[in-house]
């Protein structure tokens, strides 16, 4: 009885020059392509929270009557409090900050001394709006509380979340432009590799035109080594990418940045699949038009 | 041995004197061949091979028997004239004809050209995949051609482990897997012992009575006269009849 043949061999050879080199360099680029993408995802969700958060409030300063007394503060904040919440109905959550906290608000600011008790601070309220509906609209809100006798100023954040929303862009842009550039690298290092792989074959593909395969069979050999190879350099990247962003959300001292549950970290891990496929498609396609360029060019220059 | 005057007359062309008409699988009509802008290696070469002939194209090295093959199996195109195989003119294919007519043409060059890596079993059955069979369905015919040739309990090893006789027999094994229309062979019992060389000629006679077309370069006069073949003699990169004409070329020739 004849013995089973062993398993079908690779028509190019299997292990080539420099491969481990290569995939080496694949998997550095893909674990910086997916930090990139991790970070503008965690920007982007961040700055979301953020905006979302001021968005729905403002502070209101109210501008006091001079004081007689204690109770004279408390009497002039409840009433501006009392008028916020008739005009902005029930739903709004409207809470005079007191000194006390007005106090601690204040002193990171001036080297942590403490503030004489005798130093009246601005009256401040804050809004908080239901729902998203949004801050209210903060020269309207002044008009209206003018109308019921009381000057105040009213911040709707609106300087700060443009800020934010800027800085998030740009970040988002950055990390963006990025992930581009670290594609646009693999792409070349993959052509850099299938040129030299198809100089080292040479030999092999000379035989391969001998018995009649066709420039698409060719490449097709050289397609699916670039995805190997690209599979496995992108894998380990992003593997070890998603290591290490698994423990930075559990030990960090900022885990606002990072996943802050299983929701989030399934979406991004979906997103680094989607990465990888993107990863090991640019690099094959690459590596077929480069054979089937090269081929072209060889075919021409005999 | 007399040598004769060199052919002038362009065969593709002078169909009437052949016996009996068979579409002609090679025909070459003016061609000259140079590489890049060196002198010409092969010069006003008319010649034809008929579907089913048997031929024999010799020489001494260096005249141009492997430049004459290389143009046979379209790994070089001439520098002028026109050569046309399996009734196309080779000028005007595209690459996936020119790999079609390739397929059909079964190639066993004096460096062997085995793969490396690449056991004997795999290298024989290179042009069966290439032509998109599967495993299974070559399998078969793969061993049966390997013991065959001899090479039965050598399936597995790889050429670098291999004789010079055993290279060469799986070559040839290579070259007849796919039963090619045309069969062309270059020193192809160079390296193999007298019985082996013998068993391989009864091959490529077998498969020219089943219908192939042979063409084999050899210096081996012995080789020669084992078979009633057309012979073509090259010298000087021209082309002259010679030897043991078979009958139908001494029709078309003469």
């Amino acid at each position: 009885m004849s013995r089973p043949l062993p398993p079908q061999q690779s028509i190019l050879m299997p292990r080539g020059h420099n491969v481990r080199a290569l995939i080496t360099v694949l998997a550095i680029m893909a674990f910086l392509a997916a930090l990139a993408l991790l970070f503008s995802r965690a920007t982007s969700r961040l700055s979301g929270d953020w905006q979302a958060q001021l968005s729905n409030s403002a502070t209101v300063q109210i501008s006091l009557a001079p004081l007689s007394t204690e109770n004279d503060f408390e009497t002039q904040m409840d009433q501006a409090a009392e008028s916020l919440q008739s005009i902005l109905g029930s739903e709004a959550k409207v809470t005079v900050v007191q000194q006390s906290q007005s106090r601690e608000l204040i002193r990171p600011w001036i080297g942590n001394l403490e503030l004489p008790e005798s130093l009246t601070l601005p009256g401040l309220i804050t809004i908080e709006t239901a729902g998203n509906s949004g801050a209210p609209n903060a020269v309207l809100l002044e008009t209206q509380l003018q109308k019921n006798g009381i000057v105040a100023s009213v911040d709707d954040h609106s300087r700060w979340t443009d800020q934010i929303r800027g800085t998030a862009r740009l970040l988002v842009f950055g990390g963006t432009s990025l992930l581009i550039l670290l594609l646009v690298a693999g792409i070349s290092v993959n052509l850099f590799a299938t040129r030299s792989a198809m100089a080292a074959q040479r030999s092999i593909i000379s035989v391969l035109a001998q018995v009649g395969a066709t420039d698409g069979f060719i490449a097709r050999l050289f397609v699916g080594q670039a995805g190997r190879r690209s599979a496995s350099g992108a894998g380990i990247g992003l593997i070890l990418a998603w290591a290490i962003w698994s423990a930075l959300s559990l030990f960090s001292s900022v885990p606002e940045l990072f996943w802050s549950g299983w929701g989030e970290a399934l979406n991004d891990t979906l997103w680094l699949f989607g990465l990888w496929v993107l990863f090991v498609l640019v690099c094959a396609i690459a590596a077929g038009l480069a054979t089937k360029r090269a081929l072209i060019r060889e075919r021409k220059r005999a | 041995m007399t040598r004769s005057e060199p052919n002038s007359k362009s065969p593709g062309l002078n169909t009437k004197a052949r016996s009996t008409e068979r579409p002609d699988i090679i025909a070459f009509r003016d061609v000259g061949l140079r590489y890049g802008r060196g002198p010409e290696i092969l010069s006003d070469v008319n010649l034809t091979l008929p579907q089913g002939s048997f031929s024999f194209l010799t020489g001494p090295s260096g005249a141009g028997k492997s430049s004459l093959l290389k143009l046979c199996y379209l790994a070089l195109a001439p520098s002028r004239g026109h050569i046309s195989t399996f009734g196309q003119d080779a000028a005007l294919l595209d690459n996936r004809e020119t790999q079609a007519v390739r397929r059909r043409i079964g190639v066993v060059l004096q460096d062997f050209t085995l793969i490396d890596h690449l056991s004997v079993f795999e290298n024989v059955s290179l042009p069966l995949r290439v032509a998109g069979q599967s495993r299974a369905q070559y399998t078969q015919d793969v061993t049966e051609l390997l013991q065959w040739v001899g090479l039965g309990h050598r399936m597995q090893a790889f050429p670098s482990t291999l004789s010079g006789g055993e290279k060469q027999r799986a070559a040839i094994a290579r070259a007849v897997i796919a039963k090619p229309n045309l069969l062309i062979a270059d020193e192809p019992t160079g390296n193999v012992d007298p019985e082996i060389g013998r068993r391989l000629l009864r091959l490529f006679a077998e498969m020219n009575r089943m219908g192939t077309t042979v063409m084999i370069a050899t210096h081996d006069i012995d080789l020669i006269q084992e078979l009633e073949a057309r012979v073509f003699r090259i010298e000087d990169g021209r082309i002259y009849k010679g030897l043991n004409a078979a009958p139908d070329f001494e029709e078309t020739y003469s």
